[in-house]
């Protein structure tokens, strides 16, 4: 069976151990430099190796951003950085600025390099430009469409990583500095203020605005895996660890299928309803087929929708007693009707009809988030599966 | 005195003629974003005359273009070019290979390794004075210095202006001024067939780096400025310029917030 990889963001230690239990193959994360999410939590040295032992003995991968444009300031330790990378045995860093990914092959350091969608590469030729400099893989440009995937492939022989879920810039990856100039904070070095979701005023009644809808290429993943394209990227580096179990577990569940060929549509239409319904923006396939019209942007500013589906995260089952001791996130009450996922599981329903407290004490409803709480669960449980509420019927 | 030279980006303003110590720059027709006006090779005719290419490249973009170039008449010397792959496509010719990756040329190390391959570098404007002083003291060749024009912020690939028009039922403008909802900070859209580019409603110039050492030439952008070419020169050079800014020259972008401010 053809071998593609998931790839899953991981702002800390725990959403990587959550991204490679609900099934990613490999993840990628910040170091404390050079990240383009400065304000993500990121990972120390000492974390980072402890991550890369944990990746390891999983027969995961994981790859180190190293993606921010530099300046003068960001020279000074850069080489040692890289060298500290490399004896961690970091399985890739990803980087866009051209003295990075050089400074690696003249001083000849143990590191793989992917380019960054930074680089925002859309040809043949500027792939080969990058391949000279000893590039293994290219992460596609978001504006990248199937003509450009094919070309590349065919051109190169590089291997090719694509975006297909998460927010999208309005802007090519790497061309806007308008946080720099409204607010101070430079987008290229890790600390974006997302001006593209802002409003500005025009000579019209209304005003403009450029948020783009997120992206999704569910109904393309095929199509893009016979391609030849290596591995299937998620955005969210910031996000929470209910979002990355329930994409890359969709993800993952439609990529298996795919390859033993037994997705069907209406599966795929599922998926999608669980993924928009976890999101906080709508999804668009924006660049594969066709550029993106005005349906997939919004004209008000910000358009995040608050979401409160996750309930509980599963912390322990007593198998013999049959008790889950659940980690409370949102609030339920007696009479939800709820689902539980996870990794090595069915998707089960399930109605809430007694709540206990850790001593025992009955409940009639849970609305202390990070409370302890025990639900008597019949089918088996493990740690880390998650309960939310049920909205999606399949 | 050693005189500065100029590159000047022909826009529909420029009476290009022959000017001492200028080279035209034309933006090339299907391969530029953020311009009203483009030409195509045929009408391209001044000495000393440059390609202006400053779009990321798709792959029916790139196939035409290597077409285009094919066979190129004795004026062109040379292509400033955004896309990477430009330079693959003209890497063994003799032309004059000078990079304007917009906001990418930001540090010394990363400019000299591009002078590794290309004549000459156009430093992003996007840091500060001292920064580019820097950069000019140590780059392994002379670098190209943005003089003046409207900064641009950011590119994409996307109608922003059609799809703000066509949503809310308006005619489409090709060049939409903007102005920030909560700051009032005025922004120029422009659109043409290959994406929007907004640029910054003040004139920059950077006269500051009139005098500095291993600068090639000062880029002038006349786009939306309605003068002459000889006219702006001379405002450049006597710091006569009304609605301008300094851009980041003076003023440093932040990296992070401090802990305790985060």
């Amino acid at each position: 069976m053809k071998k593609v990889e998931l790839l899953a963001p991981a702002g800390d230690f725990e959403k990587m151990q959550i991204a490679f239990l609900y099934g990613a193959d490999a993840v990628y994360v910040g170091g404390e430099k050079y990240s383009l999410r400065a304000n993500a939590k990121n990972f120390d040295m000492k974390t980072l190796a402890q991550a890369v032992e944990y990746a390891h003995n999983l027969g995961k991968k994981i790859y180190v951003t190293v993606n921010i444009i530099l300046h003068n300031e960001d020279l000074k330790d850069l080489k040692e950085y890289l060298l500290s990378l490399s004896k961690l045995k970091v399985d890739a860093i990803i980087a866009s600025d051209i003295y990075i990914i050089d400074l690696i092959k003249k001083e000849h350091i143990p590191l793989i390099v992917h380019l960054s969608t930074q680089a925002s590469v859309l040809n043949e030729y500027s792939a080969q430009f990058y391949k000279e400099y000893g590039v293994k893989r290219i992460v596609l440009a978001r504006e990248a469409n199937k003509e450009d995937i094919v070309k590349i492939k065919k051109k190169t022989k590089l291997e090719l990583e694509c975006f297909i879920h998460g927010a999208m810039c309005t802007s090519m990856s790497g061309r806007c500095i308008m946080s720099n100039i409204l607010t101070n904070r430079d987008a290229n070095r890790g600390y974006c203020a997302q001006v593209c979701r802002w409003t500005f005023d025009t000579a019209f009644a209304n005003a403009f605005s450029m948020s783009s809808k997120d992206l999704n290429l569910i109904f393309h993943l095929k199509e893009l895996i016979d391609l030849g394209v290596n591995s299937f990227k998620v955005e969210g580096r910031m996000r929470g660890i209910y979002y990355i179990a329930t994409v890359i577990l969709c993800y993952r569940k439609m990529i298996d299928k795919i390859l033993q060929n037994t997705l069907t549509k209406e599966e795929a239409l599922y998926y999608l309803k669980i993924l928009n319904r976890c999101a906080n923006r709508e999804s668009a396939p924006q660049f594969f087929k066709n550029l993106p019209t005005k349906e997939d942007q919004y004209f008000i500013g910000r358009q995040e929708i608050s979401n409160q589906d996750f309930l509980g995260l599963v912390l322990e089952y007593d198998a013999e007693n049959k008790i889950a001791l659940i980690e409370e996130r949102n609030f339920f009450k007696k009479g939800d009707v709820v689902e539980f996922f996870g990794p090595e599981m069915a998707t089960f329903t399930y109605t809430i009809n007694k709540i206990y407290d850790e001593t025992g004490q009955e409940l009639e409803i849970a609305n202390h988030p990070r409370m302890h709480l025990k639900l008597k669960v019949l089918n088996p449980l493990k740690p880390y599966a998650m309960m939310r509420l049920k909205v999606i019927d399949k | 005195m050693k005189l500065p030279k100029f590159f000047i980006i022909v826009t529909e303003s420029i009476k290009e003629k022959e000017l001492e110590n200028v080279s035209f720059l034309f933006p090339l027709k299907n391969f530029c974003v953020g311009f009203q006006d483009t030409y195509e090779l045929k009408e391209i005719t001044a000495k000393h005359s440059y390609l202006y290419l400053n779009r990321l490249l798709d792959t029916e973009s790139i196939a035409l273009l290597a077409k285009t170039i094919k066979k190129l008449p004795k004026n062109i010397e040379g292509i400033v070019f955004e896309d990477l792959g430009v330079y693959e496509l003209i890497k063994k010719r003799k032309l004059t290979k000078i990079l304007y990756a917009q906001h990418a040329n930001c540090s010394i190390n990363t400019i000299n390794t591009y002078l590794e391959k290309v004549d000459s570098v156009v430093i992003s404007p996007d840091i500060t004075l001292e920064e580019t002083k820097e950069i000019l003291k140590k780059a392994s060749k002379p670098l190209i210095v943005y003089g003046l024009g409207h900064l641009s912020y950011m590119y994409s690939r996307r109608y922003l202006n059609t799809n703000y028009a066509n949503h809310f039922s308006y005619q489409p403008k090709q060049i939409l001024p903007l102005k920030e909802t909560i700051t009032k900070m005025p922004f120029i859209a422009v659109e043409n067939e290959y994406g929007t580019v907004l640029y910054d409603d003040k004139i920059y110039y950077a006269k500051e780096l009139l005098n500095e050492e291993n600068v090639l030439g000062f880029l002038i952008n006349p786009f939306l400025i309605n003068q002459d070419a000889s006219k702006i020169i001379e405002s450049f050079q006597k710091d006569e310029l009304n609605n301008n800014t300094k851009g980041f020259l003076y003023q440093k972008t932040i990296k992070k917030l401090k802990k305790d401010e985060n």
